[in-house]
């Protein structure tokens, strides 16, 4: 299904009933992620990368100030999104709740990128060639659908 | 030429003037929409900015998308980690 619809009052969800029970699995497992031994899981490097790649100090203090914020900002986006997708949320999004799909997309396809072990073009042609990670493939590839066309669906001209 | 070790300088300077930039890198995961998308949103540029921007990300593996005092860059840095980015601070690069 088309997986957002612009209406007169804003943006509505129009995925369907198996796309959202996916989705909702995806944003439990990523929330368990965000509150989680984030330390010993590789796919930090990615969601909170070094802010000087050339001096380890100047950068442990840049996560000294700003890691408890994102990690906060970001489970706030996944618990967002999971409660649209749980209908605890309904109707047209704000542009608190844009955001917070915007984000949480990214994030999950940041954390799906790191488990199939894409890190370049190369990496990313090799994990769509079959084998135990094909199922997960396909689910980054329409988490970037589903992205692709809410950046659209926000950006087109009304 | 300074006594200072280049650390001790960094962590001196103060000064508003300071050039610094806010580096933005190219990674597979995040779509070139988004990236253009992220780039309007955040830093108020225009379309042919962002987009142009967004090709240098993706063409050169890099791009600067501000320049200014450190305190500035780093929130910068901080917002574009909070939309997924993968971005640095950096001295800016000396004519």
């Amino acid at each position: 299904m088309i997986p957002f619809v612009r209406r007169p009052d804003g943006v509505h969800l129009g995925l369907s009933s198996g796309e959202r029970a996916l989705l909702t699995s995806l944003t439990e497992q990523l929330r368990q992620v965000l509150t989680g031994d984030l330390a010993a899981d590789p796919v930090a490097g990615r969601m909170f990368p070094a802010a000087y790649p050339d001096d380890d100090e100047a950068s442990a203090e840049f996560r000294r100030w700003t890691h408890d914020d994102l990690v906060a900002q970001k489970t706030t986006n996944v618990t967002t999104v999971h409660e649209w997708l749980t209908g605890t949320r309904e109707g047209a999004f704000d542009a608190a709740d844009e955001q917070a799909w915007l984000r949480c997309l990214t994030d999950l396809r940041l954390t799906i990128a790191e488990r199939l072990g894409i890190v370049d073009a190369e990496t990313e042609e090799a994990s769509s060639d079959g084998g135990a990670g094909v199922g997960l493939r396909d689910v980054y590839d329409w988490l970037g659908y589903v992205q692709e066309h809410l950046v659209t669906t926000l950006t087109d001209p009304r | 030429m300074t006594l200072l070790s280049p650390d001790v300088e960094e962590r001196t300077d103060t000064r508003a003037d300071t050039p610094w930039v806010t580096v933005v890198w190219d990674d597979p995961v995040n779509l070139m929409s988004y990236v253009t998308y992220v780039f309007q949103a955040h830093f108020g540029f225009g379309r042919d900015k962002a987009e142009r921007l967004m090709r240098q990300v993706n063409d050169d593996g890099r791009a600067i998308v501000a320049t200014g005092p450190r305190e500035a860059m780093e929130a910068h840095v901080e917002a574009m980690h909070g939309y997924g980015l993968q971005a640095t601070v950096d001295r800016a690069p000396t004519p």
